[in-house]
């Protein structure tokens, strides 16, 4: 188990915030492996699949032997759901080659780094980047948005076609976008169910003038291409795949009152201001009128006085004001 | 979901916030291998296309870099990574007292006094639930004197006249 570590520097702990569980998370990171003994088809493989990830970080590669990773078996996941807390990659492809299984590829996802769901193939007519020359003029931007195409009944019908059509969606459909640029077009990942077999093509599109507004699509094939024979696989239990799916409850932003905005005037306020009688308030002292206040007071206490006494205590205020 | 009938009325699913189009009628079996590919190149164009009709014909805004356009919600959501909540990790304390059942409890600074239902304080001269606090009751002369030699003397001048008649 990796010892929990508290973060000594600001830096540290922007980097475990990076991987904290969040509402909206971060693009998946792919995990490649060599068990104990690859093949050079599934060198080939691994290294094309690193090329086609490797845009922002997204993918790792691991090159040396692992032998204590063996998926499909029980005690064999402990080693990968190690190497996937510590890398913070939640999806992981693993190849090795042995004469009852060769040239085979596992292609996996992790859930909390457990072992959520994977899947075991074979690797058959493989033909690397680098020989359909996928490398210069016809190929496609590293990181842009894929598009898919799946053909064949098997992707609905069966069960281990559709969890390889999700699992395939899930690995290679990189970040989630709200817009596209429709120039951007640039690949398609293709899989057509033939009997037992998914045959994997990557293309680059060529978007050429047409008569409308949409323009006619051309397929030139680029690397990575290979028959996959679907082997193992374990989909997630109930539970499992029921918290996984787990999406928050929209939550309805509180609705602002009294706020308006115009790009003219900007952001306009409403204040609903009390009654306020002004003769009741308690008003600040205006030093200013004292002299006025002064007279004002003297006067009224004259016109209170000359309706009850007569004048001789109004004399000494009178010189005074004088 | 978008289901499209084409002129060959097969339909295709479509999930545009995937970019992902699926035909689900299996490809035209062909004799020999050779010539697979191409055909299977040819039918995956075709699905291609409509995938971009659908797209170039998407309401999009104009752009110097080309026009862009705004997807909808992906149909197919794979599943999270990491968990939505995420509990604090137990450290060793934290295992004790679960073992021992330790329950963390915010104490009041007064307490509630059960006896005179109001809140009085914890620690001073007669808190709550004082064991020296005891009540004090007066005697009547009909109570029994469970005492012996000078005690008894002393708590029965108390019965009968209400004080110590005299100090030994």
């Amino acid at each position: 188990m990796l010892r929990i570590v508290k973060p000594k520097t600001k830096r540290a702990k922007r980097e475990l915030e990076k991987r904290a569980p969040k509402l909206e998370e971060n693009t998946k990171k792919l995990l490649l492996l060599h068990g104990t003994k690859v093949s050079s088809v599934l060198r080939g493989v691994l290294a094309d699949l690193f090329h086609l990830r490797k845009a922002e970080g997204r993918a790792l590669k691991y090159s040396k032997k692992n032998d204590g990773v063996r998926p499909f078996e029980g005690g064999g996941e402990t080693s990968l759901e190690f190497l996937s807390q510590k890398t913070d990659c939640s999806q992981f492809a693993f190849g090795s080659h042995s004469k009852k299984r060769p040239h085979n590829l596992v292609l996996g996802r992790m859930f909390d780094y457990h072992v959520y769901d994977m899947i075991e193939v074979g690797v058959e007519r493989y033909k690397s980047l680098e020989s359909l020359g996928g490398g210069k003029k016809a190929s496609p931007q590293p990181g842009s948005k894929p598009c898919f195409a799946f053909i064949g009944e098997a992707f609905e019908a069966r069960p281990e076609f559709r969890h390889l059509k999700e699992l395939l969606v899930d690995l290679f459909r990189g970040e989630v976008i709200e817009t596209l640029n429709l120039q951007g077009l640039d690949r398609v990942f293709l899989c057509t169910a033939a009997g037992d077999k998914v045959l994997f093509r990557h293309c680059a599109i060529r978007l050429k003038k047409s008569g409308s507004k949409v323009p006619r699509i051309e397929l030139v094939e680029v690397g990575p291409s290979m028959d996959m024979v679907i082997r193992r696989h374990r989909e997630p239990s109930d539970n499992l795949k029921k918290e996984a799916m787990r999406i928050m409850p929209k939550t309805t932003k509180k609705k602002v009152k009294n706020v308006s905005g115009d790009p003219l005037v900007g952001k306009v306020g409403r204040i609903y201001m009390p009654k306020q009688d002004v003769g009741e308030m308690a008003l600040a002292k205006m030093k200013g009128l004292k002299r006025e206040r002064r007279e004002a007071a003297a006067a009224r206490a004259v016109a209170a006085d000359s309706g009850t006494e007569a004048a001789p205590s109004n004399s000494p205020k009178k010189q005074r004001t004088e | 979901m978008v289901a499209i009938v084409s002129s060959v009325a097969s339909d295709y699913e479509l999930d545009i916030g995937n970019l992902l189009i699926f035909h689900g009628r299996d490809p035209s079996p062909l004799s020999s291998s050779m010539t697979e590919d191409a055909e299977y190149l040819e039918e995956a164009r075709v699905l291609v296309q409509v995938l971009a009709d659908v797209l170039f014909n998407m309401p999009s805004t104009l752009d110097k870099v080309g026009p862009p356009v705004n997807l909808p919600r992906p149909r197919m959501q794979p599943p999270r990574e990491k968990l939505l909540t995420q509990s604090k990790a137990t450290n060793k304390v934290g295992n004790i007292c679960q073992n021992k059942s330790i329950v963390k409890r915010k104490r009041r600074k007064p307490e509630f006094d059960e006896q005179n239902d109001e809140w009085w304080h914890r620690h001073v001269y007669k808190h709550v639930n004082d064991d020296n606090d005891i009540p004090i009751i007066e005697p009547k002369a009909s109570d029994v004197v469970d005492a012996k030699g000078e005690e008894k003397q002393l708590l029965q001048d108390v019965l009968q006249h209400g004080y110590i008649k005299e100090f030994p």
